[in-house]
Parts: structure tokens; C-alpha cells; sequence
């Protein structure tokens, strides 16, 4: 079942996303063409080149607004809205309704970003294809990557491995503290989304708290930590990382669990 | 469990904040009954009915469906409508019944085309570009179109007009089978009165009657209509 709240999660979402993204390529496209005229040239349609900058601009951070904005309306309007009593009846678990709008904003939330680094490359070609160094440039990054392997054989492929992941755990985890926010704001009678808010700020202080506590607890401990700085660079990085890796998937754990609890014990749907 | 009531509420309590909507409401719904679940508003009847569909959580006691508290075993058996529309607006008439005949086993694809083309509603329409009352009556379709165990039909005439009141009361007639039942809540007696079984009185979150027609009529010597204006009289 879950596929296929997934792909109707996808159906609902993808009208909205894929022309957006789509305009902002055709705008990067648009400027890109602008860069790559003549200087002579460029002087005459500078104002309509402004015009279209400045509305590429926008509408990448539009997009960016766009993928943030959907994942709260998504989780708000079809589940704890009207739309939630068509949702809440079906044969489905909360937990699969729960991660079918999870993985559906994650998704979009990671290509838009994609879209966006893919906008700015094609708006910075014309420049990297009439800059004489091109040819040398690609040879130094050869010449730098393959120093780069001998140095650190398969951490160079292992470190940004383990930064995907974490980025898109942090992504889960960020979704799914928007939800846990808004499920307990669903919990009042009234003035729900500023609960939410209340709920969002109060996370924001027990995250300090906590915080605060383990540093203090950590320092009283004094543990002996020279064997961790007897280790490399890269054993540290790895440890550094799949460390706030188990940090952040603890987070989605707990916000899962929150949202879960309140969408299958304390459904109050107005 | 063919036996077990498909309906049962024991000590069922609901209450928004310090307001008591439901109180203390114990009952029993037998299989193959169409039954009416009339009150004025405000009466509780919709939180009864989101109560069996697991929308709202009881405050005490508990609500079973053939058994089950609701949750996703129930939510197979039980075709709910509710008072709202509940229709994602980008969808079409099409998607939604592709929607409806993805996640239920029991629903008839046939029956609901037929159905829509029979109210001349276009497939490929989008919900947008509908009115309220067609939005209803697809929504209906769709509900009527599951061959469930429990109908749950929260106000199904309430937003429709009388011509079309009649085409859906004999599509519940026509579409439920011997051995489900059907709980139809409503302030509009008289339309529905010829097709009940039984009715359930409700005032103010508590239970005031609970009798077939037949012993209404026999007993008052009155048609529902009349005895519900006489005893909710204001």
C-alpha cells in the first residue's frame, strides 16, 4: 500500500513541481544565451538581460519557497484537512501515510536542489566554454583527482557517500520534524498552525537543552580521548560523520514517533 | 462472527474541550438493516459516525465494527461519506475512481462508470470545475460502488436537489446487498423515511429511541416525520 500512497503522493505533487523546474532550466537556458553573446551586443539588450536575470533569480528562490511550502501543505491540507477523511479511511496505516508524504517531499526537496546546482552550471557554461583555460582545466582536475586517489584510495569515494546520506537523512529529518510540529498543533481545538509554530519553537529549545546537558555531562565525564587522536584524518571523518548520521536518524526516530502516535491514537479531525 | 453486531458502542463518550458531544451511547446495529441515525443539529450524529470511522478519538468507552476497533481491518469493511467533500481538487471523476479501485479490494469500477454516465457526469471533468452538488453526488457514486459490510452515510442528501435525492436513495436501495447494512444520518425524515428499518433518535449526544419503523407506526400510531417533530419540538 505504501507504493501506492507514494505514487499518488507523486501524481498530486508532480503538476506543481515539474513546470516549475522546468521554467527555472528554461530561464538558466534563457540568461545562458544572453552570457554568451558578444560584449557589443550584450550592451544593447542589457535591460531585457536585467529583466530575465532578475526573474531567474526569483524564481530560483521561488522553487526553493515552492518544495518547503508543499511539504507543510501536503501534510496539513491532506491529511489533517477536509482531504484527511478520504486519507484516514483507506486500509492504510498512519505510519505508511506518514512516510508516503516523508519520502514524496524528500524526493522533491533533493531535486529541486539538484535542479538548482544544474540551473547555475548551465548559466556559468558560456563562460567556462570561452575562458581559454578549458582544456587545462579539465587536465589539472585529472591531475588533482588522481593525486587525491593515491592519498586517500577509497575514503575520496567513501567521505561524500557518507555526506549524501547524511544530507538526505537530514532532509527526512527536517520533514518529519515539520510534522510532528503540525500533528501536535492538531491536537488543539483552535488555532492549530500556531500551535504547530508553539510546538516548532519549544523543539527548537529542547534541542539546546539537551545539548547543553550532554556537553556538561560530557566535560564532568573527562572520558581520555587520546586514542581518538591518535587516529587519522579520515578515521576521524568517518567517525565524525556516521556519528551525527546516528544522531540525525535518532531525531527522525523520535519525530516519527510523535506524529505516529498523535495520527493513530489522537486522530481529531474538525 | 457472522452473528456479531456490525455496529456496537458501549459507554461511548466524546467531548470537544469541556463540551460533551456524545454521552454514555450504548447500542447495537444488527447486519441487513438500513437504519436511520436522525437528530437535530449539533445533536452528536457526525461525531458518532467519525467516531466508527477512527477520525475522532473517543473520550471513553469504545466503538467496534464486527468486532474490530476502527483501524485498517475496519476501514476495508466500512464506506464512509462524509458530510464534507473530501475530493482532492486536481483529480478528475476517472482518477478518483482509479483511486478508489486502487486501495479498495471491494470496489465495483463498472458499477461507479455507469453510474457517473447515468448522472451525466463527465469522466475526464476535473473536480475543480464541478459544482458542490455534483461533487456530492460523485462522491456517492464512489461510496456506493464498494460492496461493503457498513455504510456510514453522513448527510447524503443534504447538499442535493429533490430530483436528484430520489436517483440516490435508490442507488443506496439498489446498491447494498442483504447482509451489509446501511446507517444513514439525516435531519430530512420524510425522503427517507419509505426506505428504513430501523431509526436511532439522538438529542443532545444521548440516545432517546432506538426502534424499527414498523413499531413506531404500530405503537405511536404515527409516521417518524411526525414523531420526530413532536418529540424534538422547539
Amino acid at each position: 500500500m505504501l507504493s501506492k500512497l507514494i505514487k499518488y503522493e507523486f501524481k498530486s505533487t508532480r503538476r506543481i513541481f515539474l513546470p516549475a523546474l522546468g521554467v527555472l532550466l528554461l530561464l538558466s537556458l534563457v540568461n545562458a544565451i544572453f552570457i554568451a553573446l558578444p560584449e557589443t551586443a550584450l550592451e544593447h539588450v542589457s535591460a531585457p538581460f536585467g529583466i530575465i536575470m532578475t526573474v531567474y533569480v526569483l524564481s530560483m528562490f521561488a522553487v526553493c519557497v515552492l518544495s518547503f511550502a508543499y511539504m507543510i501543505n501536503r501534510f496539513y491540507k491532506n491529511l489533517l484537512g477536509d482531504e484527511g477523511y478520504l486519507m484516514f479511511t483507506l486500509p492504510v496505516r498512519p505510519s505508511e501515510l506518514i512516510w508516503a508524504k516523508c519520502i514524496a517531499s524528500t524526493v522533491w526537496m533533493i531535486v529541486t536542489g539538484i535542479v538548482c546546482m544544474i540551473s547555475l552550471f548551465i548559466l556559468v557554461m558560456p563562460i567556462s566554454m570561452i575562458s581559454t583555460v578549458d582544456f587545462d582545466f579539465w587536465q589539472s582536475i585529472q591531475l588533482v583527482f588522481s593525486q587525491m586517489l593515491r592519498n586517500y584510495g577509497a575514503h575520496l569515494f567513501l567521505v561524500p557517500l557518507e555526506l549524501i546520506v547524511l544530507g538526505i537523512a537530514s532532509v527526512i529529518s527536517f520533514c518529519m520534524n515539520i510534522y510532528a510540529c503540525l500533528s501536535l498543533g492538531s491536537l488543539a481545538n483552535k488555532h492549530r498552525l500556531g500551535f504547530a509554530f508553539v510546538a516548532y519553537l519549544i523543539f527548537g529549545v529542547v534541542q539546546q537543552i539537551v545539548l547543553l546537558i550532554t556537553t556538561w555531562v560530557w566535560n564532568l565525564l573527562n572520558i581520555d580521548m587520546t586514542f581518538f587522536n591518535n587516529l587519522n584524518a579520515m578515521a576521524q571523518m568517518h567517525i565524525a560523520l556516521l556519528g551525527w548520521l546516528l544522531i540525525t536518524v535518532v531525531w527522525i526516530a523520535i519525530n516519527f514517533i510523535i506524529t505516529n502516535y498523535i495520527l493513530s491514537k489522537h486522530l481529531n479531525l474538525q | 462472527m457472522a452473528n456479531e453486531p456490525i455496529l456496537q458502542c458501549t459507554g461511548l463518550c466524546k467531548s470537544y474541550g469541556n463540551k460533551p458531544a456524545l454521552e454514555n451511547i450504548t447500542f447495537a446495529l444488527e447486519r441487513g438493516r438500513i437504519v436511520g441515525l436522525l437528530g437535530p443539529n449539533g445533536s452528536g450524529k457526525s461525531t458518532l459516525i467519525k467516531l466508527a470511522n477512527g477520525l475522532l478519538t473517543p473520550t471513553a468507552g469504545e466503538i467496534r465494527i464486527a468486532g474490530n476497533l476502527p483501524g485498517i481491518e475496519t476501514h476495508a469493511q466500512v464506506s464512509y461519506l462524509p458530510e464534507r467533500t473530501y475530493l482532492s481538487d486536481w483529480m478528475t471523476a476517472n482518477d478518483l475512481l482509479k483511486f478508489f479501485a486502487d486501495f479498495y479490494k471491494d470496489f465495483n469500477l463498472d458499477k461507479a462508470a455507469q453510474m457517473l454516465t447515468h448522472l451525466g457526469i463527465q469522466p475526464n471533468d476535473t473536480l475543480k470545475s464541478m459544482s458542490k452538488g455534483t461533487k456530492e453526488k460523485i462522491q456517492l457514486v464512489v461510496v456506493m460502488s464498494r460492496e461493503a459490510d457498513l455504510y456510514l452515510l453522513d448527510e447524503p442528501i443534504g447538499g442535493v436537489d429533490p430530483a436528484a435525492r430520489d436517483y440516490i436513495l435508490s442507488t443506496i436501495l439498489t446498491n447494498y446487498s442483504e447482509t451489509s447494512t446501511v446507517l444513514i444520518s439525516t435531519h430530512l425524515i420524510s425522503d427517507i423515511e419509505k426506505v428504513l428499518d430501523d431509526v436511532i433518535f439522538l438529542n443532545k449526544g444521548q440516545i432517546t429511541l432506538h426502534k424499527s419503523v414498523d413499531d413506531i407506526r404500530s405503537e405511536y400510531g404515527k409516521s417518524v416525520d411526525a414523531l420526530f417533530r413532536e418529540v424534538f419540538a422547539c
